[in-house]
């Protein structure tokens, strides 16, 4: 084989539970190469460079770097094989400097740490992260946040990364920024590292790739050089056949509007936001992380209050700035993060389930039994969430359960709008369906349901209006008939480039 | 927070510190004389040392609940040792409560227990052992040995006793053990951000047994010369330590969530302290009202500190 593989790794297989994330896949990186890994969310890239940065095992296959067999069972031994692992969730210890933050952890031989024998250490590793400008013994957690990932690839670097993977590097960061990441990453590839470069947007693919490895539904496909390839083709290679049953039927016809977003602006929203929810709607706020489009549900659901335009429900103005405020006014709102604040772990679903509604199940200031096995019972088998298990602890379910019984505490309060971020995130293909079918039941029934999705699948099949959002910006709102994959896909990660195949 | 904050900061506290002094020193003449103040340093030698020590525990995000009962463990060892000499004792009681120490940081880093639930059972077992190797009564230095302890009361450069020369170095040794050392460093890594700092590949262990080692030895220190200079050592001794000592750190704005804070912000934190409660009570006041004087003291703090950190959060809001 070419010597000049850095890394390959063959039939790596992962699953977890009944769910398989990776069958089988082969991966290979050559020397100074910017490799761009696509897929929908649940793919299998992220598993596969978490395998490779020693955070998950794989249940089978070998990895091989500069043609040794190595076993990567933690972040540590990964970073001796020269794998290191940027993550959107930074590693930066706020209190600490930008030097220190460099070199903990490493291995600086000194035991003595004076603010300038640490410049001089980690000075060349800042400037060719193009940060040399920066005082190094500014603490790092004053930095912004494109800089704070740009100290963490230095540290990287200090360590000797040959390898770097970078998971969505962008997502949360604005032009600007994005430009001196990118600059950066051309740099090192320049120098003889690789780099794997997670993203979701397409454009960067062409802008910085070298080649480009597509993932579906677990399995990978060869890596295709970028220059081969425009855009239609990619967003073709990416998308696949999709599965038609997996989505109820739409709604029919549509209610009067509930909710109008009139230029409003709130946190996360660069420009101010019209939208109107009609009774019986489901509609999907499709986008990428930082797109704005959890930005709106949170907005109206008080957790992040608008500063700017109006929300008016059945038209009267509405200003919810707790949630507390919006359970009042019949909103339901179901996060992203459903481990934090979906459902209590360590407590049986009876507690979880009634967690919102206790005025529902209390007589005379006194929690009833028998009301709270009831309206748990009622909510658990709307759900379909087996009676049997309303004893167990909540953490202890499935991804899926988890979710529907997330979803489910909020019927307990009768919401008139029901705000879900991400519906089906960590949830297994099958539960995905039964979820997709319960809030359509629930749509017919009347209620309004907005949610917010990275996964451009799940806005296509599941909702009756799709409004795409852009870092910050709607892009425009769309009948779901009318809108193909593909231009959806373009909506969400590239609105502006009109022309497809622009030069890398 | 950038630099200029927690300069700014320790500003702050150091002017409140100012203003506790000269509220008392215009009032009591003894606050300005050497005497006055060689009394006050003194008097704050057995806290200062051990606020070190809880302090380091805090920056690492974690809290040792047992210097008290290992203050007292360790005076009667050294009272008990005192036959080999005073230093030498010393360095016995110092060295044995740096393995508690480093033995307690050991378990709490391997099982991962919260270092609270960990040193409760300390703070009540060692007490048990302090017990029992006293046999439940106090233990006093033979009398020919009495004078080996005279040094204690030597006076250098007017205000400085030995005590308080060596609450000194400790200041200045830990501090920059605490700013320019990587163990140091690693401290305040593990305390600011347990998981970025595991990320980052600190290893977790070692900073924890640091820091307990810390504050054990210098628990042990404090509990050896206090006992030393008083000539006698007793199980039930130390019992108010850990609070004080606690006390001095909040005050110091040492983060009880780890990370944040320094060892002059602890001295400062020492001597507001010491002047009010010692104002207050040359003022006249009975113990228990200096009780209540210190804890209003600390409460006044921290609801400063939350307020000013508020304001400071909007300003720093409206300016971006």
């Amino acid at each position: 084989m070419q010597n000049n593989d850095v890394l390959r790794m063959r039939g790596i297989a992962k699953r977890y539970g009944s769910l398989t994330a990776l069958h089988g896949v082969d991966f290979t990186l050559a020397r100074g190469e910017v490799m761009a890994l696509l897929g929908e969310n649940g793919a299998g890239k992220s598993t596969l460079v978490k395998i490779l940065a020693g955070l998950e095992r794989a249940d089978g296959g070998s990895i091989e770097i500069d043609g040794q067999h190595v076993r990567l069972r933690s972040p540590v031994q990964a970073l001796h094989a020269g794998v290191a692992y940027v993550t959107q969730e930074l590693s930066i210890i706020a209190p600490l400097s930008v030097a220190e933050n460099i070199c903990l952890g490493g291995g600086e031989p000194h035991a003595i740490w004076t603010a300038r024998a640490l410049r001089a250490r980690v000075q060349p590793y800042l400037d060719l992260v193009g940060l040399g400008g920066i005082d190094p013994a500014m603490p790092a957690g004053s930095l912004p946040l494109a800089q704070q990932q740009l100290v963490e690839i230095a540290r990287l670097l200090s360590r000797n990364a040959r390898i770097l993977i970078l998971d969505e590097p962008t997502a949360a960061l604005s032009d600007a920024e994005i430009e001196m990441v990118k600059s950066v990453v051309r740099k090192l590839a320049a120098e003889g590292r690789s780099i794997i470069y997670v993203t979701h947007r397409l454009g960067e693919v062409f802008e910085i790739a070298d080649r480009v490895t597509i993932f579906r539904n677990g399995r990978s496909f060869d890596p295709v050089p970028v220059r081969n390839l425009d855009i239609d083709e990619l967003i073709e290679h990416l998308l696949g056949r999709r599965l038609e049953q997996m989505f109820p039927e739409r709604a029919t016809s549509l209610g009067p509007p509930v909710l109008a977003l009139r230029e409003v602006t709130a946190p996360g929203l660069r420009r101010p936001v019209s939208l109107d929810l009609h009774r019986g709607e489901i509609l999907g706020l499709a986008g990428q992380l930082g797109s704005g489009a959890n930005a709106i549900l949170r907005a109206v659901a008080g957790v992040a209050p608008y500063d700017g335009g109006t929300i008016a429900m059945r038209g009267r103005t509405i200003n919810p700035r707790s949630v507390r405020e919006a359970i009042k006014l019949s909103i339901a709102y179901c996060s992203d993060d459903r481990k934090r604040d979906g459902i209590f772990a360590v407590r049986n679903l009876y507690e979880t389930f009634t967690s919102p509604a206790l005025p529902r199940i209390t007589v005379g200031g006194l929690l009833s039994r028998r009301r709270e096995v009831q309206l748990s019972s009622e909510l658990a088998s709307f759900f379909e969430v087996a009676l049997s298990r309303l004893d167990t602890h909540a953490g202890k379910l499935s991804g899926g359960n988890q979710q529907k019984v997330a979803l489910g505490k909020w019927l307990g309060i009768e919401p008139a709008i029901l705000l879900v971020e991400e519906p089906t995130r960590g949830v297994d293909v099958g539960a995905r369906a039964e979820i997709y079918r319960h809030l359509r039941k629930l749509a017919s029934q009347g209620l309004c349901v907005m949610f917010a999705s990275s996964d451009n699948q799940e806005v296509l099949g599941l909702a009756d209006s799709i409004a795409t959002f852009f870092r910050g910006r709607l892009v425009r709102v769309v009948r779901a008939e009318g809108i193909q994959p593909e231009e959806l896909l373009r909506d969400v990660t590239h609105p502006d480039e009109s022309q497809p195949g622009m030069a890398a | 927070m950038v630099r200029r904050d927690t300069i700014n900061e320790l500003g702050i506290r150091a002017g409140f510190m100012l203003v506790v002094y000269l509220t008392f020193a215009l009032q009591l003449p003894n606050y300005h004389t050497a005497t006055g103040i060689a009394a006050l340093l003194d008097g704050a030698v057995l806290i200062g040392t051990v606020s070190v020590g809880v302090g380091i525990s805090m920056l690492a995000g974690e809290f040792d609940l047992s210097v008290g009962s290992l203050a007292a463990l360790t005076g009667i060892i050294v009272v008990q040792a005192v036959g080999l000499g005073v230093f030498p004792a010393m360095l016995v009681g110092v060295a044995f409560a740096a393995v508690i120490g480093a033995l307690q940081g050991l378990a709490i880093g391997i099982l991962g227990v919260n270092s609270l639930v960990f040193t409760i059972g300390s703070l009540i077992g060692l007490r048990g052992l302090a017990m029992v190797i006293s046999g439940e009564n106090s233990v006093t230095i033979p009398i020919d040995h009495l004078d080996e302890i005279d040094f204690f009361t030597d006076r250098y450069f007017g205000i400085f006793s030995p005590l308080s020369l060596g609450m000194v170095a400790v200041f200045v040794l830990f501090g920059l053990f605490l700013r320019f050392t990587r163990w140091g460093r690693e401290i305040y890594a593990i305390g600011g951000g347990r998981n970025e700092a595991k990320a980052a590949g600190v290893p977790l262990l070692r900073p924890m047994v640091i820091a307990f080692t810390c504050s054990g030895a210098l628990a042990g220190l404090g509990g050896s010369v206090l006992s030393l200079r008083l000539g006698s050592a007793t199980p039930l001794g130390f019992d108010t330590l850990l609070l004080s000592a606690a006390t001095t750190c909040l005050i110091g704005g040492i983060a009880l969530d780890g990370g944040r804070g320094n060892v002059i912000g602890i001295a400062i934190g020492l001597f507001t302290l010491r002047f009010f409660i010692t104002g207050v009570a040359s003022l006249g006041a009975p113990y228990y009202v200096q009780n209540l004087a210190a804890g209003a003291l600390l409460i006044l703090v921290i609801a400063g500190q939350i307020g000013f950190r508020a304001l400071h959060r909007r300003r720093a809001f409206h300016r971006a």
